[in-house]
């Protein structure tokens, strides 16, 4: 099952765990599977249907704006990583 | 850079020795760094391993841009201050620590926020720049005027437990417009003050943001363009993306000079049931002779840091309590005059105002300052220990 990484600022939605196994053939299944049962992380994530602009949804390193965007397939080996922009210095 | 690269002193020969000696670097390298300028915007947690190692390293020019002074707070982990230098401008402290690493550094200090008016300046007159900045209007400020001018932006950026790095040099790659064309509302971009930074993560990030301005300097090895490091402190993972270049994005698509700074407006999604101010028009109200009811939500480290004149501390936990056990707004508070009321960067005051609201407050009183007393750029008053009573049901 594909493995998506979740940044330490939303590990709330997810017990607090680093890395979540979620069933999906694409990105965006996955992430409807990830968020099924936690809407406020759902709404933290996307805005009318798309990514918001301060996150960033990678797969195997890659940004997914370089593949096929929400509709990238994706393989059970696959990594997704979630990226939100952070401003702290 | 200048054609010719100045020599090395006897002493520099001594003192960089260690530098000398890798032949992927030797005197070449090292002249391309003393004949080099970086600019540090923020002499904070990341600001400050970032100064002291490219000091230490031999950067000819350093420019450092920071308008705070030094508080107890910061000393978890701004390490370039200390002690000694509470309450001292930061540009200061960290210049005195730079100047003891290395004598012949060249220290330009710009004691200033950065702004849009003053940034094209700022950063036209160095090669390299360092983000190191602790808000979003700021960071996308040094992004846009980077992109303008042609300069790469070595990014950091930290929070709790992870630390994120690139170079954006949008001459190559990305800018930071195209992996976010914008910042998060207010309630999702906690900042440093409010979610807790580990106090040696900035010093993670940071020096490996003074790697990449020294790489970017001396041209050795491969900077991080095109590419965000992503750390994580908790489980100590290094990874790293591979980031898209927008051709749709909101700055670098522009052509150069059609670049147009402004500073982004930090709202909130869910905005308090009352109105909002900006910074600008409360500077403008008070200088106007306006006295209006300013309460201060923050907690009393933060308040012991500054305050905006005239502000009571009525720390967030406090008033949640008051309102949980059934009390209301205490105090000068309770009348009828509107209540300006500040966290540090929005969250918690958007917060406070619903909770009032929800207990029973008129919200066309409660006027919330958008962006906190981070946008805050008028006078700061030292924090009046009368204004800061407890809170009980007299106020």
């Amino acid at each position: 099952m594909p493995v998506v990484l979740v940044p330490s600022a939303l590990r709330h939605y997810t017990g607090q765990q680093a890395r979540v196994s979620v069933p999906g053939h694409t990105v965006a299944a996955i992430l409807d599977s990830l968020t099924a049962e936690t809407p406020e992380m759902r709404s933290h994530l996307f805005a009318a249907g798309a990514l918001r602009h301060f996150v960033v949804v990678s797969k195997n390193g890659q940004d997914i704006r370089l593949l096929q965007g929400l509709a990238t397939p994706v393989a059970a080996a696959d990594e997704i990583r979630i990226l939100a922009s952070i401003a702290g210095g | 850079m200048p054609d010719t690269l100045p020599e090395l002193s006897p002493s520099e020969l001594r003192r960089f020795g260690r530098h000398l000696v890798m032949p992927e670097f030797g005197q070449a390298a090292q002249r391309r760094l003393k004949a080099g300028s970086v600019l540090l915007v923020g002499c904070g947690g990341l600001g400050s391993p970032t100064a002291l190692y490219l000091a230490a390293a031999g950067v000819g020019r350093i420019g450092l841009v920071d308008p705070d002074r030094v508080e107890e707070t910061n000393l978890q982990r701004q390490i370039a201050h200390g002690h000694s230098t509470l309450g001292r401008p930061k540009t200061e402290s960290a210049a005195a620590r730079m100047r003891d690493l290395n004598p012949d550094v060249t220290i330009e200090r710009h004691d200033v926020y950065l702004t849009e008016e003053n940034a094209l300046a700022l950063i036209g007159g160095y090669d390299v720049v360092i983000d190191g900045t602790d808000n979003f209007p700021t960071r996308y400020l040094v992004n846009d005027a980077c992109v303008r001018l042609g300069k790469p932006n070595v990014f950091g950026g930290v929070l709790r437990f992870d630390g994120q790095l690139s170079v954006f040099d949008a001459r190559q790659g990305p800018c930071y417009r195209c992996l976010f064309p914008a910042p998060p509302p207010v309630e999702l971009a906690p900042n440093c003050a409010e979610a807790g930074v580990l106090g040696v993560l900035p010093g993670v990030i940071g020096t490996l943001q003074a790697t990449e301005a020294i790489k970017l300097l001396t041209g050795i090895g491969t900077p991080m363009i095109g590419r965000m490091l992503i750390y994580d402190g908790l489980t100590l993972g290094f990874d790293s993306i591979t980031l898209a270049k927008d051709p749709n994005c909101p700055c670098c698509s522009l052509p150069r000079e059609e670049i147009v700074l402004r500073t982004e407006r930090m709202v909130c999604a869910a905005a308090p049931p009352g109105g909002t101010i900006t910074a600008a028009e409360l500077e403008a109200l008070l200088a106007a002779g306006a006295a209006p009811l300013l309460c201060d939500v923050r907690n009393p480290a933060e308040w012991a840091g500054g305050v905006i004149p005239g502000a009571r501390l009525r720390p967030k936990p406090d008033l949640d309590s008051l309102l949980q056990a059934g009390g209301s707004l205490p105090g000068p508070f309770a009348g009828r005059d509107p209540v300006v009321v500040y966290c540090q960067a929005g969250l918690r005051s958007a917060a406070v105002i619903r909770a009032l609201v929800a207990a029973g407050h008129d919200p066309a009183l409660l006027i919330d300052l958008e962006g906190g007393f981070a946008a805050w750029r008028g006078p700061r008053a030292e924090p009046d220990a009368a204004l800061a009573a407890p809170l009980s049901a007299s106020g």
